[in-house]
């Protein structure tokens, strides 16, 4: 007698909700049994910072699928429950009430939270954090009473929620501890770019700013930088990046870098457990080293491993890790990654205030693409990635 | 509510019922059609929601822009009538819309 067979996906995000549809395309015909933290089915979250927060986006347009699809699928749906503990040996999960899920397969979807700043006031009400709807909705209602808006981090998320909160007609400072904006993850010319767009727009963007501390009678009413600056606010949004969820693989003994460590088909250090998406620092064949990215297309294309993996089918195709940012209706987009540890040559098309393209090569090839307000040229560049470069020819 | 029919590989049909002012991509996800991914969410920055429109209903939606039409390269088995369903905004108009979702997508 055969019995089926069971995945047991945890984390109900974008790479969580993938993996269930990649199985069940690829002819899986066991049981998949999807638990969730949230009470939500499974919703974009990208927008979150953007078109959601301002309004203009539904909750109901933020799903990645209908319940309907879900039930015509057979993926059983856990929602608003966490799974506590892993016993690998065993192969069973236990959830918060204490029921028990024995599986053949795992998949471990957690994703990431908002890293948290350890400064005094961070507890106090008006300080938001923004990784969910929820916490989206609950900055919405801030910011549509106007006021004054500071955002602690000058990363993607904290410069969208400033372009946001400037559209709703708030007062925005932002606040960032290196002396440039996006310095990690893009060339200099985007970051400048940016810097000068909010600025146009009217932040008060400070650079090289710390934190000290947030002060007020319950409320949050001012923040306070290291060098004493007194900034008045009524929200206060906390954006300084995001930290991979490991304690439940942790616990588990899975072996964890930055993240649940995974080989190139998205498999841990135990056989029969997965990791995809954010909580995953995955072995990329392609780069030869382990990159963890927070990233739609990443999350689909490692869940979609993970899936092939179970189902004894070959790997997917790699495909190039990309990026967008929507600020004030100026789109920038990132195709490709850039080794940090790497010297890196970027080259500068079209006007540098306005429109751009920036190629970036590293060891003579085309190593990322970053254009401003040029997605045909976006498009363009992507059939040239990994492809050499004739600097000297070229610049 | 306009429907809008998706043709699969295999001959089979969807019908979905996608509320006015949604794109034609939004109902597909809703749905779960298979094929109809939408990475970017309908930024028309992948490709990954392409479908082929029927040859009359091309007529009524009419021909990609620029940026659409660049992507469109990048997707597998582009036809003479590629869209990006996250680029069709559905309205009583294109009540029936039929489109064919490409086989390499699945």
């Amino acid at each position: 007698m055969t019995t089926k067979k069971v995945v047991l996906v945890v984390g109900a995000g974008q790479a969580g909700s993938e993996a269930c549809w990649a199985l069940r395309q690829g002819g899986f015909a066991g049981d998949i049994i999807l638990v969730g933290a949230e009470a939500a089915l499974p919703y974009e979250r990208p927008p979150l910072s953007k078109k959601f927060l301002n309004g203009t986006l539904d909750a109901e347009r933020l799903f990645l699928r209908g319940p309907a699809a879900y039930a015509d699928a057979g993926v059983s749906l856990k929602l608003g429950r966490r799974v506590v503990g892993l016993d690998p040996a065993a192969s069973i999960a236990v959830l918060d009430d204490g029921e028990r899920l024995a599986f053949d397969w795992a998949i471990l979807a957690m994703g990431s939270g908002a890293r948290a700043l350890p400064i005094p006031g961070i507890d106090l009400a008006g300080v938001h954090a923004l990784r969910t709807m929820e916490d989206a909705e609950r900055l919405r209602a801030g910011l549509l009473k106007g006021g004054r808006l500071v955002v602690i981090g000058g990363g993607y998320l904290g410069l969208e929620a400033a372009a946001t909160g400037r559209k709703l007609g708030c007062e925005v400072t932002v606040l960032e501890s290196a002396s440039g904006l996006l310095q990690r993850s893009a060339s200099r010319q985007t970051g400048a770019y940016f810097e000068a767009k909010h600025r146009a727009e009217g932040v008060d963007l400070r650079l090289g700013a710390s934190v000290a501390r947030i002060e007020g009678d319950g409320r949050a009413e001012r923040v306070v930088t290291a060098d004493g600056t007194v900034l008045p606010a009524d929200l206060v949004l906390v954006a300084v990046g995001g930290v991979p969820e490991t304690a439940l693989a942790e616990a588990a003994g899975l072996e964890c870098r930055n993240g649940i460590l995974v080989d190139a088909d998205c498999r841990t250090s135990v056989e029969t457990i997965f990791a995809v998406g954010d909580c995953a620092n995955h072995f990329d064949p392609a780069l030869g080293r382990h990159v963890r990215l927070e990233a739609v297309q990443t999350a689909i294309s490692q869940a979609r491993c993970a899936a092939a993996a179970i189902l004894g089918a070959p790997r997917p195709a790699p495909k190039t890790p990309y990026f967008w940012s929507d600020q004030y209706g100026v789109k920038l987009q990132i195709a490709g990654l850039i080794d940090p540890s790497l010297p890196c040559e970027d080259i500068l098309f079209g006007e540098a205030g306005v429109s751009f393209a920036i190629h970036r090569i590293q060891g003579g090839v085309l190593a990322a693409v970053e254009t401003v307000n040029r997605p045909v040229d976006f498009v363009r560049a992507q059939k040239l990635l990994g492809k050499p470069v004739d600097v000297a020819a070229v610049a | 509510m306009p429907t809008a029919r998706f043709v699969m590989p295999d001959g089979t049909e969807r019908a979905v019922d996608v509320p006015d002012g949604w794109s034609l991509m939004e109902g597909a996800r809703r749905d779960g059609i298979p094929g109809i991914v939408a990475e970017c969410g309908g930024g028309a920055t992948c490709a990954t929601c392409h479908v082929i429109v029927d040859p009359t209903w091309y007529e009524v939606v009419g021909a990609p822009p620029d940026t659409e039409s660049m992507l469109l390269e990048l997707a597998s088995e582009r036809g003479e009538t590629s869209r990006l369903s996250c680029q069709i905004l559905m309205t009583d108009a294109l009540d029936g819309i039929t489109v064919r979702v490409p086989e390499s997508q699945l």
